[in-house]
């Protein structure tokens, strides 16, 4: 994270130093520095400015726009129903249910199934992208030669490039197959499946991270441990490790926030069944896949088009939480290690 | 600075065109009728695709399709916003009504029908359920094939999203209501699948699946198998489709239970407007274009000639 840190302050000071010059030419050399110049170069810098003040509107704006559509539904469908649903029975008594029917002929909403299906994907998939993810970034920071990491860094971000629809797909029709023949679980499609396919994206983004934070311990910590004797696993599962552990643990937050806002993976290998179950086996149904799946043919200004915009309400506090934890500890982290 | 000229260059070689050709377009529309067509969702492929063959024979209409439901489509009708209404099932008693109280008549066209196939693996030793045994399969009161006189193996649901007309079409047609008289929902572990293709692929590759959709786009698949439907015990148990082509007979007779017709309705005191369009809707041509859409066509009987206009 010292790199970055250097990294920042280089840029900003390129910044600064670009304005002074740009200023020192207006005084010293301006005779040679043409009208049009000028003009072009403010408003280059303008133009600039602009998209950034842009960037920061339309956030507002979607930010108002998921807010003020998402509390209608609060408005019309009732906070307590996005939990439960009291179904009247025959006898007049009730059965507490929990259901996403929004389409029913009984509308039932409740997110239940809907939260457990998005964990039932996502931590499995955090499980499994943590123990590749983290050997990865260890292997990369403490053990490949420089030339082999220059090779392999490049090769493992460009896994993260790969349109996550074509993962998606690959899971459907070859992944699903494979783990069907070989673990005949109750569904075809199921949250195992889409666990995998989701491990594609995330062991790049946990490895990454975690070398960029394996990278930033005090070469002195390494020197130290060797001088006292110890080993090369020594070394890196007990004085490394727990050195960058903030930093791992940041990389493996934003993992987990990825997973969880993931959605054309587990639209497609999940099998989306609002089961409400605990079996990784079984097919489940995640809040994203819900949203894609549901908008395109809701008609607008209905309940079940509010629900949908409130769910992305709910996903959307739940990783802007795990995205400010790991910020935070990313900001700690590097102020722990600036020796 | 030679970059940023051709960049000019480029936009203005890109743009005046755009502007020189969307500006034909819109005094040509102005010639032109121009027909609103609104509502069921199942249709607007099939409306949209009506459309575009009918622009491409006759030069003097521009015809705009929109979705939003069957009920969208008839409130537009009566508010006087739409020229056709599309719908996937008939008026209903209080829009008849409120279509009286505006001083609309509504006139009413069978446009084509649709034909839902239930299939399971080819493998599968089932050949034909009752409409009640698909109804309780697909609510999930059975659960396991042995139930109903397979193997010992539990059944995969497959179906399709809740805003689909098929899954509308489906759940009101076969599933039925429980005691309260509220109608039945599919079982809460039935797969959900992006489009009737996506379903098929999955049904393809599940010996345990049963699933539903168009026959059009079953009957030539080898890798599922279409089952036979029986309306109830005694009744002969007839399938959608057989040797790979769609049973036509079957379901304009209706001895195949699970099919509905597709109307357009359209205000009588407008009706010159959309006759044109209509004949050719109803013309054996427009019906091919049911064919092709996956939708099954109406009966020869039901349908016009075109060129007797």
């Amino acid at each position: 994270m010292n790199t970055e840190n250097s990294n920042t302050a280089k840029t900003e000071s390129m910044v600064s130093g670009s304005g002074t010059n740009l200023k020192g030419n207006q005084s010293g050399f301006s005779k040679k520095i043409s009208l049009a110049t000028r003009i072009r170069e403010s408003l280059i810098k303008y133009f600039f400015a602009v998209n950034g003040a842009m960037a920061l509107i339309f956030i507002l704006l979607i930010f108002i726009f998921l807010f003020k559509e998402g509390f209608r539904a609060i408005e019309n469908i009732g906070l307590m129903e996005f939990i439960y649903f009291d179904r009247p029975q025959l006898d007049g008594s009730y059965e507490t249910v929990y259901d996403w029917y929004p389409t029913s002929g009984e509308p039932r909403y409740s997110l239940v199934p809907l939260l457990l299906g998005s964990l039932l994907t996502s931590i499995p998939a955090v499980i499994i992208s943590t123990i590749f993810g983290v050997a990865a970034g260890i292997y990369l920071s403490e053990i490949a030669h420089p030339k082999a990491k220059e090779i392999l860094k490049p090769i493992i971000e460009l896994f993260a490039g790969i349109p996550t629809v074509v993962l998606g797909f690959i899971m459907l029709v070859v992944g699903a197959s494979f783990f069907n023949d070989l673990l005949h679980p109750a569904n075809r499609l199921n949250a195992f499946i889409a666990a995998i396919g989701l491990s594609f994206v995330i062991i790049p983004i946990i490895a990454s991270l975690t070398e960029d934070a394996l990278h930033s311990i005090p070469q002195d910590l390494r020197m130290a441990s060797y001088g006292l004797g110890a080993t090369k696993w020594q070394t890196i599962s007990r004085v490394i490790l727990p050195a960058a552990f903030s930093g791992v643990s940041a990389s493996i937050i934003l993992g987990f926030g990825r997973a969880i806002g993931e959605t054309m993976i587990v639209l497609m290998a999940s099998g989306n069944a609002a089961n409400i179950t605990s079996d990784i086996f079984k097919s489940v149904r995640t809040m994203t896949a819900t949203i894609a799946a549901e908008m395109g043919e809701v008609s607008q200004g209905s309940d079940h088009y509010f629900a949908l915009f409130f769910i992305g309400i709910v996903l959307f506090t739940i990783t802007f939480v795990l995205n400010l934890i790991a910020e935070i500890i990313i900001n700690k982290m590097r102020k722990k290690n600036t020796f | 600075m030679k970059t940023i000229r051709y960049m000019f260059l480029i936009i203005a070689v890109v743009m005046i065109p755009m502007l020189i050709f969307s500006g034909c377009k819109r005094s040509d529309a102005e010639r032109k009728v121009v027909i609103t067509i609104k509502g069921s969702d199942t249709m607007v492929n099939l409306s949209q695709k009506w459309a575009e063959e009918f622009m491409k024979k006759e030069n003097g209409y521009t015809i705009q399709v929109t979705g939003g439901g069957s009920g969208t489509g008839v409130a537009a009708l009566i508010d006087g916003t739409t020229n056709i209404a599309n719908s996937s099932r008939e008026l209903k008693e209080a829009e008849l009504q409120k279509a009286k109280d505006r001083g609309v008549n509504p006139v009413v066209y069978e446009v084509a029908l649709d034909g839902i196939a239930v299939i399971v693996h080819p493998s599968n030793k089932i050949d034909n359920l009752t409409l009640q045994q698909v109804a309780d399969i697909f609510t999930g009161k059975i659960t396991n094939w042995k139930q109903l006189g397979g193997p010992d193996m539990p059944i995969t649901l497959y179906g399709r999203e809740n805003s689909s007309g098929t899954y509308e079409f489906f759940k009101d047609h076969v599933l039925g209501k429980d005691e309260r008289g509220i109608a039945n929902d599919y079982a809460r572990n039935t797969q959900v699948l992006q489009g009737t293709a996506a379903l098929g692929e999955a049904v393809a590759r599940d010996v345990k699946a049963i699933g539903y959709g168009g026959v059009g786009y079953f009957a030539e698949r080898k890798d599922v198998k279409i089952l036979h439907i029986k309306a109830d015990e005694d009744s002969e148990a007839v399938a959608p489709a057989e040797n790979g082509k769609v049973d036509f007979e079957a379901i304009w007779s209706g001895r195949y239970s699970i099919s509905r017709y597709l109307y357009c309705f359209a205000d009588q005191m407008h009706v010159e407007r959309i006759t044109d369009f209509m004949n050719f809707v109803l013309s054996d041509e427009g019906q091919e274009v049911v064919a092709s859409m996956e939708y099954i066509p109406l009966p020869p009987e039901k349908r016009l000639n075109y060129n007797d206009k």
